[in-house]
């Protein structure tokens, strides 16, 4: 059954990579170099062989990630690692045969064990990634980057340094409703970008059961300030990355307003925020997010003057939809004109009430569409496909292209942003933390 | 003696004319179409692949047409029979 769940999901990787007509040095994999390890050829490689791989945080997304490593044939999990037992029993039960560690130092000196995939609170996202990275590990590590932008720039000196491959999970780089969204966007389909608006809207206090108070921090550390950046780091990280690749720059000022509003439970991360980041040309990027009302669930949306692409959805809408039949174009227009509401104050008024565009996909056949409430993780969200190509770089040595720099970039503004909202100021990207790899 | 009734029959006549009327209703439709194709400058092709549409539109005219010759019998109808009792 196992071997039968590994074989599906290697046909249905090949599948996802002839899908999106990826070859080998094709005009789409210079655009999108992290791609290069998802040829055909590249997977032939590897054929055979296996990365011996521990996991360090074995809480929901680390064992997500375990559930995943079960579809990925090159992949052996060797060790696991979680200073809370609770966790580290949870995780054993999903791997019996895995040796277990609560000190992740300890595991690092393990000689049979090629990478690590860590899954912790994000103020141990930079110690770890850069002892683990010193001690000759390949590492793949949860976003955001890490807690402090001081933090981040360390981690990206010693990946500059190392030899060894380095990830953040920037699952939507793998995803191929994104991967395929892209492509349209820089082929002209909605023409000249004009905006950007993503927003991550749920309903849930983040809290998890706590056995006793003192592991309040630990085990909600997501609402305490020495351990989180709170929604941006936590939501915003992933959207950001999205705007920065259509873009293909990045935002020069950040402004931003953020409160706890309604979940008053003596967290200290905000549970609302508002945040505009403008880039050199005036396109802004109108980010949102609060975790008292779902109603308008998770979305990122590139808005070109020729149509907008909902990349969540992966669908895309075109102002003037010639994709529709003439007759059909026809019908719609007259409707729209008979029964649009009746003008009040002369012909020149309309009341502009949203559109009925119509949706156009991006990828053919079944996709699968994230709502965004779950905190542990969606199915097949591109998490899976780069966990993939993290096994692969284990076994080939080499390095995944422009990962680490967009995970650094898309950390970096969610931190600047927390800056610009607990300052109340309009923040400039400082010159100190620019790295060539950005374009302004 | 009773009143006798009158039964409505439909005659062949009924039917012909019938049949022109949605013939015209599908022309109009078809006009539609090739009208839509000029104007919003799509393919020729629609002529074939709309067809369905098109069909679905000349029934959707001659539906139409039925109902407003209903309503205007109806209307006349009632204004013979309110002539009828003035003159009374």
């Amino acid at each position: 059954m196992e071997e039968n769940k590994k074989m599906e999901r290697e046909v249905s990787r090949r599948e996802f990579i002839k899908e999106l007509g990826y070859l080998a040095g094709g005009a789409v994999l210079l655009s999108m170099p992290w791609l290069k390890s998802q040829t055909p050829e590249k997977l032939k490689e590897i054929n055979g062989q296996g990365a011996r791989v521990a996991l360090i945080g074995c809480g929901s997304r680390g064992q997500y990630h375990l559930h995943n490593l079960r579809s990925i044939p090159h992949a052996e999990v060797v060790a696991l690692c979680d200073d809370y037992e609770p966790n580290l029993k949870a995780a054993a039960e999903l791997y019996p045969k895995a040796r277990l560690y609560s000190d992740y130092r300890s595991l690092l000196e393990a000689n049979d064990v090629d990478g690590v995939i860590i899954a912790t609170p994000l103020h141990l996202h930079a110690p770890m990634t850069l002892d683990a990275l010193a001690a000759g590990k390949h590492v793949f590590c949860e976003k955001a980057m890490a807690r402090t932008m001081s933090e981040c720039r360390a981690v990206y000196e010693a990946y500059k340094r190392s030899n060894r491959a380095l990830y953040f999970c920037m699952q939507r780089m793998y995803d191929p409703k994104y991967i395929k969204g892209m492509e349209r966007v820089h082929s002209g389909l909605i023409g000249e970008i004009v905006g950007l608006r993503c927003h991550w809207f749920r309903n849930a206090d983040w809290r998890r059961a706590v056995p006793s108070p003192e592991l309040e921090r630990r085990i909600n550390w997501r609402l305490y300030r020495e351990s989180s950046g709170g929604l941006m780091t936590e939501l915003a990280c992933h959207q950001l990355e999205v705007c920065n690749w259509a873009m293909g720059r990045m935002p020069e000022t950040i402004m931003g307003m953020g409160d706890i509003v309604f979940w008053k439970d003596g967290r200290e991360v905000y549970d609302n925020v508002n945040v505009i980041y403008r880039y050199a040309n005036g396109v802004k990027i109108n980010y949102e997010s609060l975790i008292s009302n779902k109603y308008n669930g998770m979305e990122d949306q590139i808005l070109g003057h020729k149509g907008t692409v909902d990349m969540t959805k992966g669908i895309y809408y075109l102002e003037e939809d010639n994709q529709l039949s003439g007759i059909r174009q026809l019908l719609r227009e007259g409707k729209e004109k008979t029964l649009g509401a009746i003008p009040t104050a002369g012909p020149s008024w309309r009341p502009e009430t949203r559109k009925d565009y119509v949706p156009h996909t991006l990828v053919e056949g079944q996709i699968s569409v994230n709502s965004g409430q779950s905190t542990v993780g969606a199915d097949k969200d591109g998490s899976d496909v780069i966990l993939s190509a993290f096994c692969q770089s284990c076994i080939t040595g080499e390095k995944a292209e422009n990962v680490v720099e967009e995970a650094y970039c898309s950390t970096l503004l969610c931190l600047l942003a927390n800056q610009a909202m607990d300052e109340k100021r309009i923040i400039t990207f400082p010159e100190e933390y620019k790295i060539p790899y950005m374009k302004f | 003696m009773g009143k006798s009734k009158v039964i409505a029959t439909i005659t062949v006549a009924d039917i012909i004319r019938e049949g022109v009327v949605f013939g015209v209703c599908l022309l109009v439709a078809i006009a539609m179409n090739a009208y839509s194709i000029v104007h919003y400058q799509t393919e020729w092709i629609e002529l074939y692949t709309e067809l369905g549409f098109v069909a679905t539109l000349a029934v959707i005219l001659y539906a139409a047409r039925c109902v407003a010759k209903a309503l205007i019998l109806v209307v006349w109808k009632f204004a013979k029979r309110l002539r009828h009792k003035m003159k009374r």
